[in-house]
């Protein structure tokens, strides 16, 4: 084995893999400046329709403080029988399901013949900061529920739970089994701990963050803040790939403004993530103490409005989709938790890219609608 | 809350992606001056378009500065374009290159802290600066007059003075004034949280840089050419994150990272103790005190809901959620809001 190299001889082996000069460069960099400039003159002549998001046809059809819950219209004239629910996560916005027509969740599970309903969880504001999670499960989303199975017609629907939006979907499917058909998750976490078993090198911040948290910090924080600032929660998201973010924002945009398609969905992506809501702090507190720091929710030891929330009583069939590149929900914290169910028919399926990749990414795409397609379609 | 109000943090965010370019793309050509205008941002985009379009623009520009450095490294060969990146990437100059630009690094990172205290609502952490400098000096000259620290000082007036100063109706401002001291100490520890936080990710950085050296050797020696400086830009960044995520995601970046959110807590705690002191002298409602109206609404309409589930036939798993003992059991149920009317084929 070779002794290590000094930084001098370091520095000359790095430069002999450079073959850059000085006309190379000026003439890449003067490329470079002259796609900004054309990109700079596209965005000028954008329209505010063609940035809009979340376009899906759709009515409102209940509404509780800042709640609201939308059904999408069939484009099917028989449209099958058990609805669908869509919970997304408190900590962004549902329009994620529906960012761009040809990049659309609802749009595909429409296109298959069924009847879709999602949550807003709306913009809470200082009032809200009182709301637990009991609030979101027992309170908004049960009455949600309710609203569709009067209006179906059907004991129980399908639910379907995204990240937070499908910690609160368990939690409803182990308190009310009655009234959830199948339930299907995707890139929740239901172990919060998984990652101690696969550390990985750039996932699982924030389950390293909640756990170097003391319970007094976490009551300090909420106490201070009451409910925390979308700007901060999206701040910590950021942190997690800080360099990403330097690079998405300067060089990546050469290409990006390059390419009219990827610049609008760049842009309606940059909608999204700008638009991030306050969190509930009482949420928060329980998020990070009984989840992050205690695991409560996979040993079923959590308690909501004084119930534990067991997961033997999840009997109805289970869907478990993640994402096998998740920075944020780390694939062990998702994966290999079917034993913990009371259910016989527990399907897991790995989908390819991140977190959000999962609703927008090219190839996810093409997993995502057609296994929830064909998932719920084949249990009624 | 309005969207407007939603807007102000993300464009607070942006603030700071954006303020950083110059920075980042400027350290790979030594920190030369950025180039000329560029072209002009479009005035009246919508959000977030407009900070897409401010963050092109000043590409430009960067990009501009960075060719015109480039230009005379690259004249005289790829290693002199290397070293003076090396005398711009943080620290690693103290190790190799004794002639660096010692204040790179605080140049880099000064946006990323001022953004920190600015997202938890602490206001900027520059402009606090001369206020705790201020406190320090205050502090400083105390304790050289009178071999005492100011806690002490304060405790031998207080007994001298304090009961006279209530009488006469000064106990509030005596209050502030302690408060106010609370709020200063606190920021100081605050701004050494935000040092130490400062270290370790300008370590990540050096170690990114060394990564980037490694890997472009790793190239070398397998016949590999980068032919591209957008491309080598990209490996910097690749190795560098790898490198900062190895960093803030291990025991020393995780204790500093609680140890900064446990400084601001702090901070902001003991600037509410004051506010709470001037809303309680002018007769305001606190908001501490709006949120208790806020907490005692948020349980009834709980109280309502378990009421409510008590008279349905639905009854969740594990029981019903308890009444408080104030409650009828028999409420009469909540009529569902007139917009659930709406049938299905709405």
């Amino acid at each position: 084995m070779s002794p290590p190299l000094d930084q001098a001889q370091l520095l000359s082996r790095a430069a002999a893999a450079l073959s850059i000069t000085a006309e190379s460069a000026a003439k890449e960099l003067e490329a470079a400046r002259g796609k900004l400039a054309r990109g700079l003159k596209k965005l000028a002549e954008l329209s505010e329709d063609e940035l809009a998001i979340a376009t899906v046809p759709r009515d409102e059809v209940w509404r509780e403080d800042m709640v609201r819950l939308y059904r999408c219209r069939p484009v099917v004239d028989k449209p099958h029988p058990v609805p669908i629910l869509i919970a997304y996560a408190l900590v962004g916005r549902f329009q994620m399901i529906d960012l761009e027509a040809d990049r659309s969740l609802v749009r595909k599970l429409l296109a298959s013949g069924f009847d879709v309903y999602f949550i807003d969880w709306g913009l809470p504001g200082r009032a809200q900061r009182w709301l637990g999670i009991d609030d979101y499960v027992s309170g908004y989303l049960d009455r949600c529920v309710d609203v569709i199975r009067r209006r179906s017609g059907r004991d129980g629907i399908n639910l379907m739970g995204i990240c937070q939006g499908g910690v609160f979907s368990t939690c409803y499917a182990a308190l009310f089994p009655q009234k959830v058909r199948n339930l299907a998750l995707t890139v929740t976490p239901l172990d919060f701990h998984g990652d101690r078993k696969e550390p990985q090198v750039g996932a699982g911040y924030m389950n390293g963050w909640a756990r170097s948290m003391t319970t007094q910090d976490v009551d300090d924080f909420v106490d201070v803040y009451g409910s925390a600032p979308g700007a901060l929660v999206g701040f910590a998201f950021l942190m997690m790939n800080p360099v990403s973010h330097l690079t998405k924002y300067s060089t990546d945009l050469i290409d990006v403004l390059d390419d009219d398609a990827k610049l609008l969905g760049f842009l309606r992506m940059e909608r999204w993530i700008a638009d991030r809501p306050d969190h509930p702090g009482e949420v928060l507190r329980q998020w990070l103490k009984d989840l992050y720091q205690e695991n409560k929710l996979i040993r079923s030891r959590l308690v909501l409005g004084g119930r534990t929330v067991d997961l033997r009583n999840i009997t109805m069939p289970v869907l478990n989709i993640y994402a096998t590149g998740d920075t944020i929900v780390p694939v062990s914290c998702s994966r290999g938790v079917g034993n913990h169910f009371g259910t016989d028919d527990y399907t897991e399926v790995p989908v390819p890219g991140g977190h959000i990749g999962t609703f927008v990414g090219g190839k996810a795409q093409k997993i995502l609608a057609p296994t929830l397609a064909e998932w719920f379609g084949a249990r009624g | 809350m309005s969207a407007s109000e939603s807007n102000e943090g993300s464009r607070a965010t942006y603030d700071f992606w954006l303020g950083l370019i110059p920075q980042f793309l400027g350290q790979f050509g030594g920190f030369a001056p950025a180039g000329g205008p560029g072209t002009a941002v479009p005035e009246d985009l919508p959000f977030p378009v407009d900070q897409i379009a401010k963050a092109a623009a000043m590409t430009q520009q960067s990009l501009e500065g960075l060719a015109q450095a480039l230009a005379p490294a690259l004249k005289t060969g790829v290693p002199d374009m290397l070293a003076q990146w090396a005398k711009a990437s943080p620290a690693f100059a103290f190790t190799r290159f004794g002639d660096a630009d010692t204040a790179t690094p605080q140049t880099m990172l000064a946006p990323w802290l001022a953004l920190m205290s600015n997202s938890t609502g602490t206001g900027g952490a520059l402009p606090q600066a001369p206020l705790q400098a201020m406190s320090r000096a205050w502090a400083d000259m105390a304790s050289r007059v009178t071999g005492a620290n100011t806690a002490q000082m304060d405790t031998a007036f207080d007994r001298t003075y304090g009961a006279l100063s209530d009488g006469v109706g000064l106990g509030p401002a005596r209050k502030l004034q302690a408060a106010w001291r609370d709020v200063m100490n606190a920021a100081v520890a605050q701004q050494d949280a935000r040092a130490q936080y400062a270290i370790l990710v300008q370590d990540a950085f050096v170690q990114g840089f060394q990564r980037l050296l490694t890997a472009l050797a790793a190239k070398a020696d397998a016949g590999e050419r980068v032919d591209s400086v957008l491309a080598l830009i990209r490996m910097w960044a690749a190795n560098t994150e790898h490198a900062v995520h190895e960093t803030l995601q291990s025991e020393r970046g995780l204790a500093a990272t609680a140890a900064l959110i446990r400084s601001d807590l702090a901070h902001r705690k003991k600037t509410q103790q004051m506010a709470t002191i001037l809303a309680d002298q002018f007769d305001m409602a606190s908001r501490r005190e709006l949120d208790e109206a806020f907490r005692e609404i948020q349980a009834l309409k709980r109280e309502l809901r378990a009421s409510d589930a008590a008279n349905s036939d639905d009854a969740p798993a594990g029981g019903r959620a308890p009444l408080r003992k104030s409650t009828s059991a028999k409420r009469r149920r909540r009529p569902d809001p007139a917009i659930d009317a709406g049938r299905d084929d709405a």
